[in-house]
Parts: structure tokens; C-alpha cells; sequence
């Protein structure tokens, strides 16, 4: 996992609860990596899950609520860092059909030893959208926060329903979602 | 317990920019190896394509020239690439072929197309003839992006050809030289004998012309003795005037004759023989066919008759004359061969050559019809095949119908329809374009082709 993520995840206890927690957290768990998380760098999964973990037991929150807290906190960090990906839609389902085949083709330009998961759509109506992910990680719940993220971001909430399935011998998460009728989709 | 968080918080920052400034050093260099390996795999391919002695030409969809090699720019006689670029490929390229709709249609352009013959033009205005190749060039979405040409420089491999169609010319002269020497000898012997007949009636006329000339310088001096009118009588007697006067104009005609005759011979001979000029010149069809007529005359003469039927207003065509006149032949004496199989030990039975052109709107038409027993039906598609021949071994290369074919439908873009029964005997039906250069007549050319090939096949299925 890309170590954005680790910083994001220190930002998201230090300002949620305190700096002091996450370096409890940090200093309890017991990582593969020495040395400090920086964006660039590639880390275990483990090391990620470990953190996650930890911080639930320390704050008292259950894990899946985390991750989707972890998820919608991210979105709008992550936008703050690359406006360009975002500011040019209007309309969040615009902006969702260009995570597979323009962000995650950017971040694979940047990190060739990046592991995105992978993205299909299917477009049943102009304010729906199905997004099929399909990642051996399987973070439903990171996903479910960062749509949570994007619908907040672009002031249009996101209803979704998740479903999975298999597909190939490979788990598959299917997110239904539906947009706010206020919103104008301009795909 | 956490005792001084800022202090950890600063210390964890500090090594993040450590790692951080290593992973750029480490990024700058991966870069810099990345380019040297880029730059090292362009010099590669650039070698490469430099060291390659086919002309590469990659063309823009649209027909202009994006890039060539050294090799192109060299042998199209320019200093520099530049010259080049940009240009339409019609520039280099000798529009003969059709081509031309071809780089229009980069998108309809199924699959590669292979060694196809066709000419490039120098900067100097020079001809020269290449084996072209091309391929479309397709970005990663498989959307047609231009087209590369390969182009083989045959000049060379041209002057070989050349040679070797010169070869199989003599060649056939040598085989044709026994029957053309009796041809020349009959007419030899009577003219030597009617030479030699005049000679004696010389010999003879002699005394009358010696008694003739003594009686006029008497005359002249005055005085005229019967002794030299007794001389003159007495020779005009001996030497039986009469006869040498009705015998001796015949004789002289016939020696004309004769040597009118030989002449027609050695003239056919050269005609044929001539190595001719290296491109296509105009050419009087109905005169290869004459003459290609007299210089296998002792090949067909004793097994058949030869009937034309030439179109008079038959215009010039533009063509190698000494291929066509090897065409005609090989047509020839195949049929006469069809024929003599058939009135073989039968007296006095000959079989009939029928050769006949005529105008077909845009195509010139040439018919050899013979009335052999016909080509039977298993080896039908095989007799254009290089080296297939039914004849006895030592008597036939196989070379004879791969040539015409070559000549005809290669070297002349026209077409060959053959038809044949054991009833009808063969004919070969040969069309060569009238006018070749022509755009028009190309695509009727490649209709008509397809026509011929429905024709051809229906043909050799009756």
C-alpha cells in the first residue's frame, strides 16, 4: 500500500483525536517497517492493517465503521492534493467514471510497483451508476467512505447499496449507487 | 506512555525527508538509466534501419512521406532526408500500379500487401524498378496511423531477367535453327541452280556476242564479209536464242524470288533474335506475329496450315516486343505440337493454326487456336506451373507457359483465358491492354480480370 495512505491515516486520528493517540498507536503496534510512512514509498498491507487494528482497540470504534470514517476523510485530502483530477467534473458520477481509466492510470505512472484495484462501470440511468471493484485487499468499507467523501465533496449525496459476488474465483463488491435528483449529471 | 510527541512527531520528519531526498536521488537515476537505455535502443534501431539496404518510407495517412532511410534518400539521388518529408509519395512513386488509391484508403487496406512490382522516380527524373511492400502502421488502439513501405531495389535482378529472357530467346532460336536452315536451303538450291543455268546460257549467248561485235566494227570500216554474217548465224544457231530468251528471264525471276524469300527469313531471324531495348516500346502486334510466323515455319509446316486473321487498323501498342514475339512462338509450337500429336502416321493429314487479333474496346485480343486433341482436364491448371511439361524428357523444359504467363499477365498486366476440349483442340485467348498508362483503364483492367478469371474458370471446366 502507498504510504499517502499511512500519512492520511496519521492526519485522520491526530485530528480526530489527538497526535498523542497516534503515537501511542503507533508505538504498540508492531510493524514490518522501521522507518517512518512517507507518500511515496510502498508498505505491507499488514502494516496498514496492523495501525487500523490498534487504533479501533485504542478509540473504541469498530473496525468496519473506521475504515468508511478512514475512507470519507480521505476524499476530500486527497482532492485538496490533486484538484485537477476533481475540479474539472461537475457531477460526482462524472468524476467516478474517470477513477479507473485516468487517476489510476496516473498513479500507476507515477508508482509502477502501485497496486490499484480495479474499477468497471455499468450506467443504467442518468442519475445511477454501478461500480463493480474488484481488489484482493476487498476494502468495501474504504470505498463505501471515500463515495461517502466524493458525494459530500461535490454537495450530492450518494445512496448506495453494496452486494457481493464472485466473479472468475475472485470476490467482487458491487456498489449500486444513486444520485441526488438535484444534480445534473453532464455525461 | 508518550513523553514528548513534537520531539518524535520532528525526529520521524526529519528521517521522512531523508528517505525522501533518497528516493529522488534514486528516481534521478533510475531516470537517467531509463534514457540511456532509450537512447541506446534508438541508436539500435536507428543502426538498424541505416544499415538496411531496402528503402523504408513510412507515410502519413494521408500520403506524405513521414520518414525514409538513408538507403531511400540515396537511391532516390537526394543529399538530404529533409528533401523528403513531407512530400506526397507520388513524388518517388511511379503511379503506373494504382497505388495511389491505395495510400488514400489506409483504413480499407486488409492486411499487408507483398512484393508487388512498381518503379521510383529519381531526383533526377530516373526509373528505377522495386519489389514494394507495405503494411499499415496502427496506434495502440489499432486505428491506422499511416503506412510503411518496403521497397527492393531489382535493377540488378531487372538486367538478369533481361539476360536470362535474352538466353531462353536464343535458346529457342538454337532449336529453331535446323528448320529455318532448310527453310533457307531450299530457295538456296534453286537460286544456285538457276545461277548456274544462267551461267551456261552466258557461255552460250558468248559467240553470238563476240560475232556481234566483230560484224559492227566491220560495218563501221566499210566493208561487210559474209564470213561475218556466216559467224553470226552460225552462233545464234549453236546457242538456240529462242530458248535462252523464254528460259532466262524465268530464271532470273525465280532467283529473285529465292532471294526475296531468304531475305524475309533472315529478317524474321533478326527481328526475333533482337535483344531488343530494356523498357516497353511501341509495337506493331501483327508484324511480331508474322515474323515470329516465318521463323518457326519448319516447326508447324509439316503437320499444319497457318491462317490469320489480323485486324487491319490494329493500333501500336506500348510493350516488349522481343517477350511477346517469344510469347507467339511458344504458342506456336505448342500448337503445332498439340497438333502433330494427333495426325501422327497418318499421310497427308495436316491440322489447322488459327492466329487472330482484333480490338476490344481498351484491349488488344490475340487468339491461337490450334486443332490438336486438347489439354486434358486433370493437368489443366497445372499448365502455367514453372517447370510442368507432358513432354518427353529432353524435349521440354516447362518453362515455355510459365513464360507466357510471366510475360503476358506480369510483365504486361493483361490476362490469358485458355479453353480447351478433345474435340475443339485449344485456343489460347490473350488480351494485353492498349493503352496501360491510363487510370481509367485500371480499374476496368482489375474488373475485366475478375471477368476473365470467372471466364477462365468456366472455361476450363467444359
Amino acid at each position: 500500500m502507498k504510504g499517502v495512505v499511512f500519512n492520511l491515516f496519521e492526519q485522520f486520528i491526530s485530528e480526530n483525536w489527538s497526535e498523542e493517540i497516534y503515537e501511542q498507536i503507533l508505538e504498540e503496534c508492531s510493524l514490518e517497517t522501521a522507518e517512518p510512512f512517507v507518500g511515496p514509498g510502498t508498505y505491507p498491507d499488514a502494516d496498514f492493517l496492523a495501525l487500523v487494528v490498534k487504533a479501533t482497540e485504542t478509540v473504541g470504534v469498530e473496525l468496519p465503521v473506521a475504515i468508511r470514517a478512514f475512507g470519507k476523510f480521505c476524499f476530500p485530502k486527497l482532492a485538496e492534493v490533486f484538484p485537477h483530477f476533481v475540479q474539472t467534473h461537475q457531477h460526482p458520477k462524472d468524476f467516478l467514471k474517470t477513477i479507473d481509466s485516468v487517476i489510476h492510470v496516473e498513479v500507476r505512472k507515477l508508482f509502477k510497483d502501485a497496486e490499484t484495484p480495479e474499477f468497471r462501470y455499468e450506467d443504467p440511468g442518468p442519475q445511477q451508476l454501478v461500480l463493480i471493484y474488484k481488489s484482493p485487499r476487498k476494502l468495501y468499507e474504504f470505498a463505501e467512505g471515500l463515495l461517502e467523501g466524493v458525494g459530500e465533496y461535490f454537495q450530492s449525496p450518494i445512496q448506495y447499496t453494496r452486494t457481493v459476488r464472485v466473479e472468475n474465483e475472485q470476490e467482487v463488491a458491487i456498489f449500486e449507487l444513486t444520485f441526488s435528483e438535484a444534480a445534473v449529471c453532464v455525461s | 506512555m508518550i513523553t514528548d510527541v513534537s520531539e518524535r512527531k520532528l525526529a520521524r520528519a526529519q528521517k521522512q525527508v531523508q528517505i525522501l531526498e533518497q528516493m529522488i536521488e534514486d528516481k534521478t537515476r533510475e531516470l537517467f538509466i531509463t534514457q540511456e537505455e532509450l537512447r541506446s535502443a534508438k541508436e539500435y534501431f536507428e543502426s538498424i534501419i541505416r544499415s538496411m539496404q531496402d528503402l523504408l518510407i513510412v507515410l502519413r495517412p494521408e500520403g506524405t512521406i513521414q520518414s525514409v532511410n538513408e538507403r531511400a534518400v540515396s537511391l532516390l539521388g537526394y543529399q538530404h532526408e529533409d528533401e523528403l518529408i513531407g512530400q506526397f509519395i507520388t513524388k518517388v512513386l511511379n503511379d503506373q500500379e494504382g497505388f495511389h488509391e491505395l495510400f488514400l484508403n489506409v483504413d480499407d487496406l486488409e492486411g499487408p500487401f507483398n512484393q508487388r512490382e512498381s518503379s521510383f522516380i529519381g531526383k533526377a527524373g530516373n526509373s528505377f524498378p522495386v519489389l514494394l511492400s507495405g503494411s499499415t502502421l496502427r496506434d495502440k488502439k489499432g486505428k491506422s496511423c499511416g503506412l510503411v513501405l518496403l521497397a527492393l531495389d531489382i535493377q540488378e535482378r531487372k538486367i538478369l531477367e533481361q539476360q536470362l529472357l535474352q538466353a531462353q530467346k536464343m535458346e529457342s532460336i538454337g532449336q529453331l535453327a535446323a528448320g529455318m536452315a532448310h527453310e533457307i536451303n531450299t530457295p538456296i538450291q534453286f537460286i544456285g541452280d538457276n545461277t548456274r543455268f544462267l551461267q551456261e546460257a552466258f557461255c552460250e549467248l558468248q559467240p553470238v556476242l563476240d560475232h556481234s561485235t566483230t560484224l559492227v566494227e566491220t560495218t563501221e570500216s566499210g566493208s561487210i564479209s559474209i564470213k561475218s554474217l556466216d559467224g553470226i548465224a552460225n552462233a545464234v544457231k549453236t546457242a538456240d536464242l529462242p530458248y535462252l530468251s523464254e528460259e532466262i528471264p524465268k530464271a532470273i525471276a525465280q532467283t529473285l524470288e529465292g532471294v526475296e524469300r531468304v531475305s524475309s527469313i533472315v529478317r524474321a531471324m533478326k527481328e526475333f533474335s533482337h535483344p531488343g531495348v530494356e523498357g516497353k516500346t511501341s509495337a506493331d502486334i501483327n508484324s511480331l506475329i508474322d515474323n515470329t510466323i516465318v521463323v518457326s515455319r519448319n516447326e508447324w509446316k509439316y503437320v499444319a496450315d497457318i491462317k490469320t486473321e489480323f485486324a487491319p487498323d490494329l493500333p501500336q501498342i506500348t510493350c516488349f516486343a522481343g517477350q511477346l514475339s517469344q510469347v507467339f512462338l511458344n504458342l506456336i509450337v505448342n500448337a503445332a505440337h498439340a497438333i502433330a500429336e494427333i495426325v501422327e502416321g497418318k499421310d497427308n493429314e495436316t491440322g489447322t493454326i488459327r492466329i487472330a487479333t482484333r480490338i476490344d474496346n481498351q484491349w488488344l485480343e490475340i487468339s491461337v487456336c490450334d486443332t490438336g486433341g486438347g489439354i486434358p482436364e486433370q493437368i489443366r491448371d497445372k499448365i502455367f506451373d514453372p517447370f510442368f511439361t507432358t513432354k518427353p524428357v529432353g524435349t521440354g523444359t516447362g518453362q515455355g507457359l510459365a513464360l507466357v504467363h510471366d510475360i503476358v499477365v506480369e510483365k504486361h498486366q493483361g490476362t490469358i483465358v485458355v479453353e480447351s476440349s478433345p474435340d475443339m483442340g485449344t485456343t489460347f485467348l490473350l488480351r494485353l491492354p492498349i493503352n496501360p498508362v491510363l487510370e481509367d483503364s485500371l480499374q476496368e483492367r482489375m474488373d475485366t480480370q475478375n471477368e476473365h478469371s470467372t471466364a477462365h474458370m468456366k472455361a476450363i471446366e467444359v
